[in-house]
């Protein structure tokens, strides 16, 4: 989920999540349940950048493309299953790359039950583009 | 060690309140109960700091009581109508009037009242906005810029 949705579902509720010293803080964190906040918790950094305007569009698109990726991964639900599974079969590189990508993170304390936002580097970054790119090159071979 | 380390752009929090009109947002609530008994709503408002306003820009305008009694129903009605509820909407509760309230637009009839020789902005009545809503979170991403 873009964190932008994140952010304004605590704002429908009158709440608000706003950088502090210390990272993010919840004002009226009384009106917005505690699984909601939760999961804002396992998505915090990705909001962080959000709130300090380092999160651009074409970064989400890579970070959403690379959850989707590790999703499948992890046989859970994705968009698109079929068009992700042929991408997989037909690059075994980038395979690998997922699985490099998914050790660092493990490294960096990541659970395969949570988001890999809080967990990612400026390495998991660099593996996150790389396969992005690779993606989309397909796509447009495909499209072309 | 320093303890405190002066910083001029943070004297502006102290700045003196203007009566005007002011574009806002309802940023939060509380149920209570008047002195009087009865129930009561209470708004917070936060002063929209991307247009321009009298003073105070992205500050707090709190306690905003909107008493659940025959004479101050206006109060209720006025907001509705400046936030943009259709005429005819039926609330089953004043906490589903309050929290429908939540994140809307609005221009605030600010006046000023005294309490302990300090002035604190007083909202005297509710306007639709005359400026569009600030940026809603819309995400530019579209199916051609992601692979999958």
């Amino acid at each position: 989920m873009h964190p932008k949705e994140i952010i304004a579902s605590f704002q429908k509720c009158g709440a608000d999540i706003k950088l502090d010293e210390t990272g993010v803080t919840v004002v009226n964190a009384s009106k917005v349940s505690e699984l909601t906040i939760n999961y804002a918790k396992e998505y915090k950094e990705r909001i962080i950048n959000q709130l300090k305007g380092d999160y651009s569009a074409k970064k989400h698109a890579i970070l959403s493309t690379n959850d989707q990726l590790i999703d499948c991964f992890l046989n859970k639900p994705v968009n698109n299953p079929d068009l992700i599974v042929s991408f997989l079969i037909n690059n075994p590189d980038c395979c690998e790359l997922i699985i490099k990508r998914m050790n660092l993170l493990k490294e960096n304390g990541w659970q395969y039950d949570e988001c890999t936002a809080n967990y990612e580097n400026e390495e998991t970054d660099q593996l996150a583009e790389q396969l992005f790119n690779r993606a989309m090159a397909g796509r447009q071979k495909k499209g072309a | 060690m320093s303890v405190l380390k002066v910083d001029y752009s943070q004297v502006s929090q102290f700045e003196d309140w203007v009566k005007g009109e002011y574009e806002a947002t309802v940023v939060g609530y509380e149920m209570k109960q008047a002195k009087s008994g009865s129930n009561m709503v209470i708004l917070t408002y936060e002063v929209r700091d991307d247009v321009p306003q009298p003073s105070n820009k992205g500050q707090k305008i709190n306690y905003d009581n909107f008493v659940v009694s025959e004479k101050s129903m206006w109060r209720f009605q006025a907001l509705s109508m400046a936030v943009g509820v259709p005429e005819g909407t039926d609330f089953e509760s004043f906490t589903e009037w309050a929290k429908s309230m939540q994140n809307k637009q609005v221009r605030l009839i600010v006046g000023l009242r005294e309490h302990n020789g300090r002035y604190y902005p007083q909202v005297d009545g509710f306007k639709s906005p005359e400026v569009g809503k600030p940026d809603s979170g819309s995400i530019d991403i579209k199916d051609d810029d992601v692979p999958f």
